[in-house]
């Protein structure tokens, strides 16, 4: 059945809304595309009930996502968040967690182990790099085998081998997997995969991975745009002929400079 | 998922965390060691035998081997006494402690906890029981070191061999002050969290340590009838009278002579920590029913 929000409002602060009205379905992978500060984060925390929903709903396979109690086995995600404030080394909050989750240990012992982020398992969580941190994680949440897995920026401040072995594993595995990032260097790989694009706590459905990747990308609008994003004060357009390939970039915080400052 | 499974984990946790054994056992230790030999220079066999006589003239013309055998037994009680006053306090002031760290500790696991009440096996009646069991093994734990350390320390300073009197009592008004302490610290941490102010975290978390040295020290040099509302107090006071078995004055301070004074009676104290025990319980529900968890961002802000 999916996971599915409905005119999803959350995350107000200072003024404004950091999800505004947000309404999306995912029944398969799912990539949320989206820059820094765009609310991806936000988006996954109220999915999965770990933020307050001010107005909307999540519903997780037909059921609210306050009302879900006691499901092993649903999701689980790399946030670091959900971690409990322990001083305990990585070996043993991990194992802990699993062990109530349903998940495979022996799995998660050999995700670390091709991430080559073996010397995490014996130190506290605090005392790790912040790649290991994120290494840890996303092994966490792959090894957890639960029905739905969000990974919340899984390559943030990894170096290129390690980011894509952490891609191989993902694409690799059997769960439906929702992944939020602003990077675009892996696109070319997750082709059939749904993407949504999230820009300034909006989404916009653009259909397929492939479809984004065929489409490309202007400052101003043209005759055969497709779809408008607003960004701010201004707007990004997206057009089957007119503009400059995603390809041409690596992560969208590139894209403001490719659009807005440099000249051709 | 079983509750002795995670009050394993809790336990463990609890028991590696450095924090604990500086500030509720060895900081704990020092006062001990102050109250054994800084603050008992007065009490001397020589300063009894003058108490005695001033207030019982005719002290001084019994014969020889009566007077001391008289300010032989003074001199164990008033051992007794000081040292089950001091204990009392001492584990009260670790208890308060350890459970300051549990305030702060209950607040950053609001969303861990959610998260493994939705998604994994535990539910919120076994996270909690295993937390409270948890705790319960770490604190009694402490007082088993400290309980120790002020035999052995207050036995050498008065030169005598003192035990408490009743240890099955001790352990049961240890386990009674653990249930109270977790959730006083409970609703401390799920303030915050309904008044959506975690920046009053660190001061909340605070409240359980003052207290417990105000009030302790209140009872130990001050006295006075109101103070024994206080589950802290009545905690003290059924403390001193399982380790000496003498009822602790009702409106003196705990260092003052015991004679012909208005005594605590243990069941007094006992219905005064075991209604606020059943009053915390209630208030815990209720906070736990409203509170809608703090946001990340929020935890984040701190």
């Amino acid at each position: 059945m999916g996971i599915e929000c409905v005119d999803l409002y959350a995350g107000y602060r200072r003024g404004k809304w950091v999800l505004n009205g947000i309404s999306l379905k995912i029944e398969r992978n799912t990539i949320l595309l989206g820059p820094n500060g765009s609310g991806k984060t936000t988006l996954f925390r109220a999915i999965m009930g770990l933020s307050v929903i001010s107005r909307g709903k999540v519903l997780i396979d037909g059921v609210e996502v306050d009302k879900i109690r006691s499901k092993p086995g649903l999701m689980a995600t790399n946030l670091q968040e959900i971690k409990l404030p322990l001083s305990i080394s990585v070996r043993e909050m991990v194992g802990f967690y699993l062990d109530v989750m349903g998940g495979d240990y022996d799995l998660f012992l050999k995700l670390i182990d091709i991430f080559e982020a073996g010397d995490a398992l014996n130190k506290k969580f605090y005392e790790l790099s912040s790649g290991y941190r994120v290494l840890v994680m996303n092994a966490f949440a792959l090894a957890s085998k639960a029905k739905y897995i969000l990974l919340d920026e899984p390559f943030e401040n990894l170096d290129p081998r390690r980011r894509a072995l952490v891609l191989k594993e993902t694409l690799s595995h059997n769960s439906i997997i929702i992944m939020n990032t602003h990077m675009t260097w892996m696109l070319k790989h997750l082709k059939d995969w749904n993407c949504y694009l999230l820009v300034s706590g909006k989404t916009y459905s653009v259909g397929s991975v492939e479809d984004l990747l065929s489409m490309k990308i202007t400052s101003s609008k043209t005759p055969d745009s497709v779809l408008e994003i607003k960004v701010g004060d201004t707007s990004i357009y997206l057009s089957k002929t007119t503009g400059m390939e995603l390809s041409s970039i690596d992560t969208l915080d590139n894209l403001y400079e490719k659009l807005f400052i440099t000249t051709s | 998922m079983s509750i002795v499974r995670i009050a394993k984990f809790f336990s463990k946790t609890f028991i590696k965390n450095p924090y604990l054994w500086f500030w509720s056992i060895f900081f704990v230790l020092f006062w001990l060691i102050m109250g054994a030999f800084m603050f008992s220079r007065g009490i001397t066999k020589e300063n009894i035998s003058k108490q005695i006589e001033m207030e019982y003239p005719e002290f001084k013309y019994l014969p020889e081997n009566e007077r001391v055998s008289i300010i032989e037994d003074v001199w164990k009680r008033v051992a007794l006494s000081y040292t089950g006053s001091w204990l009392a306090t001492c584990i009260i002031i670790s208890f308060a402690s350890t459970v300051s760290g549990v305030t702060q500790g209950i607040f950053y696991s609001v969303l861990p906890l959610r998260f493994l009440t939705r998604y994994s096996k535990v539910n919120e009646v076994t996270v909690l029981l295993g937390y409270i069991f948890g705790l319960i093994i770490v604190l009694v734990f402490q007082f088993i070191a400290l309980l120790f350390a002020t035999i052995g320390m207050y036995s050498y300073r008065f030169g005598l061999r003192i035990t408490p009197e009743n240890p099955l009592g001790l352990l049961i008004v240890t386990l009674a002050i653990s249930i109270f302490k977790f959730l006083f610290s409970l609703i401390l941490g799920l303030t915050v969290v309904i008044l959506r102010k975690p920046r009053a975290l660190t001061m909340l978390s605070f409240v359980p340590l003052i207290l417990s040295y105000a009030l302790s020290m209140a009872q130990i040099y001050v006295g006075g009838k109101a103070i024994n509302l206080s589950p802290i107090n009545s905690s003290i006071s059924l403390l001193y009278y399982y380790f000496t078995n003498v009822e602790p004055p009702l409106n003196e301070p705990l260092t003052a002579s015991l004679t012909n004074v208005e005594k605590v009676k243990p069941i007094f104290a006992w219905s005064i920590l075991l209604s606020w025990i059943a009053l915390l319980s209630l208030i815990s529900l209720v906070l736990m029913r409203k509170q809608r968890g703090i946001s990340a961002e929020e935890l984040s802000a701190i």
